[in-house]
């Protein structure tokens, strides 16, 4: 199966006009690589992180599409960066918390969470802790989302959310003391 | 034992990320990518590569944007220009209401004659609870027995009570030298959320009560520091701007405060005190409006056991009705 952290993976043309984490990496001098050959590549891979993100496979799609487009309308055919992926990786992510700050005017809120169907793993536990995630701030679920699907280093995540490393340990330990802290999820606490 | 929450979190991750299939549209093989024209990226019309620079200036390499930072001048600017207009506007619409009133009210000020400030005479003590009085020394009339006594609650952020003290501060200081009542200050810090430093209406008052405890008997100084920092002028027009303690210190000296009181302020040695009586005044100020239909706000006038309106010209002589 193809990942999401293979990211030093392609090319690199050092000079061109990009955030310092991703010119760091820049050393050496590769053969550029195609945006067909990339979004071939990764787009799986991509949706399901920006899934984990949104938990709506139909909006994972559009945040992917959006990411290969904004690659392609920045360096056309040919991607001269050293780390697309990471790139691709921040513009969804970036995009996916853009639109989670402005959706509050486009949610609907209902009184009774309409039914879900039932899936053959279901697991109630599981099910559990996929809603308590649901609860979390974006940013704290993309931390984890990151951290543990993706099993990046903090370093990557901290690029990824334009923060400091230190940010991307309170992320995670506070969404982690969050689900600890819902009774819903049943031996998650320290005491189990 | 159930397996702990990170590994529950991977299995999760896994197991939702699988549900994910390649979306239907996009082909399954590289070489399906005819042409650059049918990369599944591109949106119809929007042709990139090869395109005019859209302003001189802009890079005229083929299929490259202009980088972000050219791309966010427009809008940034644009705020700039609406920033500057709100700020003009608000300039010469607030400021002259406010300045207006301190030098020339048509009401409770219209009729003094003097021309020296009375509250140079005006000395000041610090009470039990942290409030603020103001008595005279030789020199005005009052005796130390005044009738009454008025608690005025102030927030140093609150635009109104910096309006209240611009219109109202010369009645005020005449009717403490004349002895006609006692004016006790009383300062809250309920605005310190809506400041930048997040607690500039404490470090104000703390400002106060060190001037008022190192310096209160000399005359003059601790109402000449209460009345520039409830001047207007020290805060940016439109929104409640606030001073450094420096600031503050420098704006004690100006009023006549000794280097001792300065460096309290700097030192914030009534910080705490500050804190304590802020939270007994906002307490104090809850109950009156409980017990009154007036809504919770400063400046709050209280006179004898009730609240006054001090939007009100006539407060002073309401404030000195005794209740019936």
């Amino acid at each position: 199966m193809d990942t999401l952290t293979d990211v030093t993976d392609a090319s690199a043309s050092p000079g061109l006009p990009l955030s310092p984490s991703l010119r760091r990496r820049s050393g050496a001098t590769h053969d550029a690589v195609s945006l067909t050959d990339f979004a071939h590549k990764h787009s799986l891979a991509l949706t399901r992180y920006a899934f984990l993100l949104c938990g709506d496979q139909h909006r994972a799609e559009d945040l992917v599409q959006d990411a290969f487009l904004s690659l392609y309308r920045r360096f056309g055919e040919t991607l001269p960066i050293a780390a697309p992926l990471a790139y691709a990786r921040k513009t969804v992510t970036n995009r996916h918390l853009a639109w989670a700050r402005t959706r509050s005017s486009g949610e609907i809120p209902v009184m009774e969470v309409p039914e879900r169907p039932v899936t053959p793993h279901y697991d109630l536990q599981q099910e559990a802790l996929r809603a308590a995630l649901g609860e979390l701030p974006d940013r704290q679920r993309a931390a984890l989302v990151m951290r543990y699907f993706l099993d990046l280093p903090d370093r990557e995540i901290a690029a990824t959310l334009s923060c400091r490393r230190g940010t991307v340990r309170s992320l995670v330990s506070r969404a982690l003391s969050a689900l600890r802290a819902d009774p819903s999820i049943e031996g998650a606490g320290y005491d189990a | 034992m159930t397996p702990d929450l990170e590994q529950r979190l991977r299995s999760l991750f896994a197991q939702e990320a699988a549900t994910v299939t390649r979306p239907a549209p996009w082909p399954d093989s590289a070489a399906e990518y005819s042409a650059p024209g049918d990369h599944p990226a591109v949106i119809a019309g929007t042709p990139v590569n090869g395109r005019e620079p859209a302003l001189a200036g802009w890079p005229a390499d083929p299929g490259q944007r202009p980088s972000g930072r050219w791309r966010h001048l427009v809008p940034v600017l644009a705020a700039v220009a609406v920033i500057a207009i709100v700020g003009t506007v608000a300039a010469t619409t607030l400021r002259p209401t406010i300045d207006d009133v301190a030098v020339a009210d048509p009401g409770t000020d219209a009729d003094r004659e003097e021309t020296v400030d009375p509250a140079a005479l005006l000395t000041a003590t610090v009470d039990a609870s942290g409030g603020i009085i103001l008595g005279v020394t030789a020199g005005g009339s009052a005796d130390g027995t005044a009738a009454s006594t008025v608690d005025i609650y102030e927030d140093a952020l609150c635009p109104s009570c910096w309006e209240f003290e611009a219109r109202h501060h010369w009645a005020i200081a005449e009717g403490v030298r004349d002895g006609t009542f006692v004016v006790r200050y009383r300062l809250l810090n309920i605005l310190d959320g809506t400041s930048r430093s997040g607690d500039y209406s404490t470090r104000a008052c703390a400002a106060l009560l060190s001037v008022a405890r190192i310096d209160g008997a000399r005359p003059g100084v601790f109402p000449a520091f209460h009345q520039q920092l409830f001047a207007a002028r020290h805060h940016p027009s439109g929104s409640p701007g606030e001073l450094t303690d420096q600031q503050l210190a420098d704006l004690a000296k100006a009023a006549g405060a000794s280097a001792a009181a300065q460096q309290a302020i700097v030192d914030r040695d009534d910080y705490q005190a500050a804190l304590d009586t802020a939270d007994g005044n906002y307490r104090e100020l809850d109950r009156l409006h409980r017990l009154s239909d007036r809504r919770m706000g400063t400046p709050a006038v209280v006179a004898g056991e009730g609240l006054v309106d001090p939007h009100d010209g006539a407060w002073l002589e309401r404030a000195l009705t005794p209740p019936r």
